[in-house]
């Protein structure tokens, strides 16, 4: 268990959390359903942590997989250094983020993932000592 | 086409009953086009579920009639994954339905308490809500951990999480208990509709009206509601008990331990082990080794599973220690073997003329010692490996397969290897048909084409995505020749 690298399922996760926050969020405003600022909130929300997660991650052994076209991101990320690089504030990030879209019933689902994708980062610290960062723009193509 | 038939099918065929069915008539007015969505969405899962059930059995017998199961168990999973999103929002569309347009005239329909009843309360306070958060949850996390990416670089948590789709099936099984969505009982008694007549009749009591539209429309008595019988144990109990069954069967076949006979480690981090078990009969195709009661594996050391398993099985001798006395035997762990499972490469010997390709270690599935027999008549043998030192894995059996069987007609090797390297002249009759660089695969289908014209050709590939594409996309390609070539392919992840 100490070899797997949970990072990488957290980022498939928020990646995914992202979506369907988004996607909760344009159905809360377009349904103009009470408490409509929350889906509002959610779409920039939701629409902040894919472009955050959308680059993956170099992996610490083995080949890695980019994600197609994600070198303009990776820039983007990069240029924000260690804020963006530490899983501490990845994962506080994506908890603080989920909580605004606990109020509405249409974003509720996209809160409870990202939240569980905050977890999963926390734990990718706990196993993983020493693996606190992730490195981006370094991957290669795999064969 | 047949699976998307029988989806589409299905979905409109739920559609109609509830948007036009009589006994569903006011639930449809209080909830409108989001009761027909969720209810054909439901059926479409429940379809799914069964299915992807099914297609998880991969015991050998049943594993040959689906075929390609994994292929079709993505899709199973993939349409889950859509459906369950529309169904959700349909769902979640009810909710806020059933507490607006919460009905004064027939309070046994309602799922609210009261008008205006706060939607996330009326989730989390009924069965169905509950258990579909749950639901939604697992397939969230299921999911996500089923991408190419997790499932090559972790395995194990794509393994793990997809075990908890036992928890899944029960939660599913459990999720219509409590009865939120009701259908009338008595549709002669009280025909829908005839409350509004009730009321317009009175007020127009001066107007004439015709008889016989008046008695169909006036009520006998209440309109009586019962909830639905939940449907969905009667799909998914099946499939679910056959894959208890067949584990339970795995594990009284597999609970007797093997006894290890030889441990050998081979280059490029590959070992080999050869084991003894009680009853164990070799089918065609399983058996690498002279001693037709031991049967052999051979694994490639990537992960710390394997690790371990290598440092228990060769633990390093350490200098400090003395030496041990012969008498005393090396402690192997115990071990259990689960198998066989059908596979793909059994139908080799069911062709005329097969051709086998295998990648680096996707070699396994091809290394056995009988060749010879069944329908079998040609057989070109495809390997390409990146380091030479790779081929030493099972050199003493394509060399004794070589002198038992030396006819160029029937048995045609070709070793590709990516690097160059030295190679021992022990292995003569290796090195004269080693060919250098990786193969041309459309030169080496015409070669094979033209020798065997008219003829159906198996092609079986073990190795990684690249070359399986590419064989793919030849054996599809129509030949000149007239050779049919199809396409067989063996897959690890």
């Amino acid at each position: 268990m100490g070899k797997i690298e949970w990072a990488m399922w957290a980022n498939e996760q928020a990646l995914a959390s992202g979506l369907i926050l988004l996607t909760g969020g344009i159905v809360g405003v377009a349904g103009q359903f009470r408490g409509w600022q929350f889906a509002a909130y959610a779409i920039a929300a939701g629409a902040f942590v894919c472009l955050l997660e959308y680059p993956r991650s170099k992996r610490t052994k083995g080949t890695s997989v980019e994600r197609t076209g994600q070198y303009c991101f990776t820039v983007c990320v990069k240029s924000f250094g260690p804020l963006t690089r530490n899983y501490y504030v990845r994962a506080f990030l994506h908890a603080a983020l989920s909580v605004p879209a606990g109020f509405l019933l249409a974003t509720v689902l996209g809160c409870v993932c990202l939240g569980i994708a905050s977890i999963i980062y926390l734990a990718a610290i706990e196993v993983n000592t020493g693996t606190h960062s992730s490195k981006e723009g370094d991957s290669q193509k795999a064969r | 086409m047949l699976w998307l038939g029988a989806n589409t099918w299905l979905f409109l065929k739920t559609f109609l009953l509830y948007s036009t069915g009589q006994q569903y008539h006011y639930l449809y007015k209080m909830l409108g086009l989001g009761l027909c969505i969720s209810r054909a969405s439901a059926s479409v899962l429940n379809l799914n579920c069964s299915f992807g059930a099914a297609a998880h059995v991969s015991s050998r017998e049943t594993r040959r009639l689906l075929d390609k199961s994994k292929t079709f168990h993505v899709a199973c999973g993939v349409s889950i994954c859509i459906f369950s999103v529309v169904h959700v929002s349909a769902h979640l569309a009810n909710v806020v339905n059933f507490s607006v347009s919460y009905s004064e005239d027939f309070p046994a329909l309602n799922l609210a308490r009261y008008r205006g009843e706060d939607p996330k309360l009326i989730i989390l306070t009924t069965i169905p809500g509950v258990t579909g958060v749950l639901l939604v949850l697992i397939l969230f996390l299921m999911f996500t951990s089923s991408s190419y990416c997790v499932r090559l670089s972790n395995y194990e948590i794509f393994w793990y999480t997809h075990n908890l789709f036992i928890v899944f099936y029960v939660i599913l099984m459990v999720h219509m208990v409590g009865g939120a969505l009701k259908y009338q009982t008595n549709l002669e008694g009280h025909p829908p509709g005839c409350l509004r007549a009730n009321q317009s009749s009175t007020e127009q009591q001066g107007e004439e009206l015709e008889a016989g539209e008046d008695e169909e429309r006036r009520c006998g008595e209440e309109a009586h509601f019962q909830p639905h019988y939940p449907q969905t144990w009667l799909w998914v109990s099946g499939p679910l008990c056959l894959y208890c069954a067949e584990r339970f069967y795995r594990y009284i076949r597999s609970s007797d331990p093997v006894t290890i006979v030889t441990v050998i480690r081979h280059p490029c981090d590959v070992i080999e082990l050869r084991m003894l078990k009680k009853h164990f009969k070799a089918r065609p195709g399983q058996c690498p080794t002279e001693n037709k009661e031991t049967f052999g594996v051979h694994l490639r050391v990537v992960g710390d599973w394997t690790e371990r398993f290598t440092q228990l099985l060769l633990p390093e001798p350490r200098i400090d220690l003395e030496i041990l006395p012969m008498v005393q035997q090396r402690r192997y762990p115990k071990l259990y073997v689960d198998g066989p499972f059908g596979s793909p490469s059994e139908e080799v010997f069911n062709y005329d003329v097969s051709v086998c390709v295998a990648g680096g270690i996707g070699v396994t599935p091809f290394a056995c010692d009988g060749w010879t027999g069944f329908r079998l008549q040609r057989l070109y043998f495809v390997w390409v490996c990146r380091e030479l030192k790779s081929f030493y894995w099972f050199a003493e059996l394509l060399c004794a397969l070589h002198h038992k069987e030396n006819r160029p007609d029937y048995f045609n090797l070709k070793l590709y290897v990516s690097q160059t390297d030295n190679l021992q002249e022990k292995y003569r009759p290796l090195t004269s048909r080693l060919l250098v660089g990786r193969p041309r695969w459309n030169l080496l289908f015409d070669e094979i084409g033209k020798t065997n014209k008219h003829k159906r050709v198996g092609v079986f590939c073990c190795g990684p995505k690249g070359i399986s594409k590419t064989l793919h996309r030849l054996c599809n390609s129509a030949r000149s020749s007239g050779t049919t070539f199809e396409f067989n392919k063996e897959s690890f992840s």
